[in-house]
């Protein structure tokens, strides 16, 4: 970025919250509505009780809970880009990393309403949680339910306030130009920072420790959510190699959203100079990786199955592949493996359009990958009665899924117009720092 | 300090804006020289060249609020999963799915996720705290530009003592200098 300078970006991402035009408004309006819709199934849900919602018994893990493990896995290139690559000292994450961790937070808060919506009497989620009562009563402590609900919770908590140190001195520098009620927002939610040496000395070390912290927690999140089926009996759960399969699909579906949601916001907040082609094709090579693990994964859960001599687990994987839902299985196989194959091909992983396409493609396979593993596994376990049956979603199930995607895109356009989506220090701190003499190493560069 | 017996002054000194880093560090140099050891830099970004001159040669303290915040975490996930399993068993009799009040291994997972989230916390905390932060809109020296693309060297001093560091400032190669003082809030 040799042309940028410290004043060109400040005003380049800071033109990005500027009052936004029509298209943006009629955008919100449309999520909103979504939300609304989503809102309206959910409480139609909860006034009709819980058969509305197609589940039955043992398939009582359904749409609910392969949404919450879809929304779960997109937080998860966030802190891969934002925690793991800057320990890494990767530069190519700095103009992407504030829109993927912005992407984290608001996709674990989407994750966070499923387990809600699923218990039906979501106003007695607080017996989750580990509080004294008068009948001596606690949680499980050995549950993976449990587990979970303290490893999303800490990665909410952790990955929020990781979200808002980062954005505390570009806060600054959007306060030192707003006028009216962004400034008094600026002026709360920047704490008074001021870029002094001492701040900075304390940021810098502050930053460095929650990037430690996020590594392993982001590894340990959908490890423990993998828990959630492996700790069962269930033929095509009961599997070791869970965690690590499932943190690969993870960061492979949420690399897949952070493209689907950077491409338009670099169309729509003009933000061509700082994120270019060479960034897109960094995560399009992420995603060829990530891609041949989930593959490495899926051909080796069906080994196992082989070679174990189990003829519940064999027969599980046999019904995946060829049952009533094996469209769905081959569907996931060409969005999640074949399709990142393309980007082997310089040309088609500069080219957006396909880009674009592939994402939104591996998004949907990545649903139906724990579609299959969750409610197709459910539907061949031991009760041979309800084998070869084919699930359907109801419109109250699907109207909430659509609302969740319309609730977790509304608060990334809320949030993009609110705060910077692009670093103004991280973009800074990658450029030369501005000297009077140049030294002659520079000047012959 | 007061003035005109009505406010009383908070903190008072010179302010010198300056463009490039090399700049700020002879700068700061040339300060110190003169025997102004107390100084503040404002930057837009944090340039690891004017901290390396101006900030404390130990590292931030913050790295110990991470270390016992994870300790803690660690402890407390430990304690809060024993307690539960010995409690349930001691009032209800129960050993639920037969394993031992105390599971060691089960009881991991928690202990990990508490000493992230006790760990970040008090990351937070430190920071907040060494930074002072949140504070007011009391703050000698600072301009907007200084979110920008200009630094700024503070001395702190007195109104009879600002010509002469105002004379430090610009010969040090200041693009402006000026006499700031910040009274206390009511």
């Amino acid at each position: 970025m040799p042309e940028l300078t410290y004043s060109r970006v400040n005003r380049d991402i800071l033109r990005t919250l500027e009052t936004p035009g029509r298209a943006y408004w009629i955008v919100v309006a449309l999520l909103a509505a979504g939300v609304v819709l989503g809102g309206y199934c959910w409480w139609t849900q909860i006034q009709s009780g819980m058969g509305v919602s197609g589940k039955f018994i043992p398939a009582a893990w359904f749409a609910y809970i392969t949404t919450f493990v879809f929304w779960v896995g997109i937080a998860h290139s966030g802190t891969l880009i934002s925690a793991i690559l800057f320990l890494f000292c990767a530069r190519w994450r700095t103009p992407i990393y504030r829109s993927a961790e912005a992407m984290t937070v608001f996709a674990v808060m989407t994750a966070g309403l499923f387990p809600l919506i699923h218990l039906g009497r979501a106003w007695q989620f607080y017996w989750l949680l580990p509080y004294p009562n008068e009948r001596q009563l606690w949680p499980n402590f050995r549950s993976p339910l449990l587990w979970d609900v303290f490893a999303v919770t800490t990665y909410f908590t952790v990955s929020a306030m990781f979200l808002y140190l980062g954005l505390i001195p570009d806060i600054a520098a959007a306060r030192d130009r707003a006028t009216g009620w962004r400034r008094r927002l600026y002026r709360l939610a920047s704490l008074g920072w001021r870029g002094t040496d001492t701040e900075w000395t304390h940021y810098s070390s502050a930053y460095m420790f929650f990037a430690a912290f996020a590594t392993p927690l982001v590894v340990s999140v959908h490890s423990v959510v993998s828990w959630d089926f492996t700790m069962s009996i269930v033929p095509g759960w009961h599997s070791t190699i869970f965690a690590p399969y499932f943190v690969a699909g993870a960061i492979h579906s949420g690399l897949a959203m952070v493209i689907t949601l950077l491409i338009p916001l670099r169309r729509l907040f003009r933000l061509e100079s700082f994120l270019d082609t060479q960034h897109f094709e960094q995560l399009a090579r992420l995603m060829i990786v990530t891609g041949l693990i989930v593959g490495y994964a899926y051909g080796v859960e069906f080994f196992v199955a082989w070679y174990s001599g189990n003829p519940y687990e064999l027969s599980t994987f046999l019904d995946r592949a060829f049952g009533p839902h094996g469209d769905l299985f081959w569907a996931m196989v060409v969005f999640n493996c074949g399709l990142p194959l393309l980007f082997f091909a310089p040309r088609l992983r500069r080219n957006f359009a396909v880009l674009l396409t592939v994402s939104v493609l591996v998004n949907v396979g990545m649903w139906l990958e724990r579609f299959v593993i969750i409610a197709v596994s459910l539907t061949n376990d031991y009760l041979p009665a309800i084998w070869r049956k084919t699930l359907h979603l109801t419109w109250i199930e699907a109207g909430i899924l659509f609302g969740s995607l319309c609730w977790f895109l509304l608060l990334f356009f809320l949030f993009a117009k609110i705060f910077p989506t692009v670093s103004i220090t991280e973009v800074k701190e990658a450029l030369p720092e501005p000297k009077r003499r140049v030294a002659p190493a520079e000047e012959h560069a | 300090m007061s003035r005109a017996g009505y406010k009383t002054v908070e903190e008072a000194g010179v302010i010198g804006v300056f463009r490039y880093v090399d700049v700020v560090v002879e700068a700061i140099r040339l300060a110190r020289e003169r025997g102004w050891t107390a100084l503040r830099v404002y930057q837009p970004v944090p340039s690891h060249t004017i901290l390396a001159e101006v900030a404390p040669p130990e590292k931030s303290p913050v790295r110990f609020f991470a270390l016992w915040g994870g300790i803690a975490g660690t402890v407390l996930g430990f304690a809060l999963a024993s307690f539960a399993g010995i409690k349930m068993h001691t009032y209800q009799g129960l050993l639920v799915g037969g394993k031992p009040p105390v599971s060691v291994p089960a009881y991991i997972i928690i202990a990990f996720e508490l000493t992230v989230l006790l760990g970040g916390l008090a990351t937070l905390a430190g920071f907040l705290l060494f930074s002072r932060l949140p504070r007011g809109e009391n703050v000698a020296g600072y301009a907007p530009e200084f979110s920008e693309d200009r630094f700024g060297v503070f001395i702190p001093c007195e109104a009879d003592q600002a010509e002469q560091v105002m004379a430090l400032l610009r010969e040090a190669g200041a693009e402006q200098v000026r006499f700031e003082e910040v009274y206390e809030e009511d």
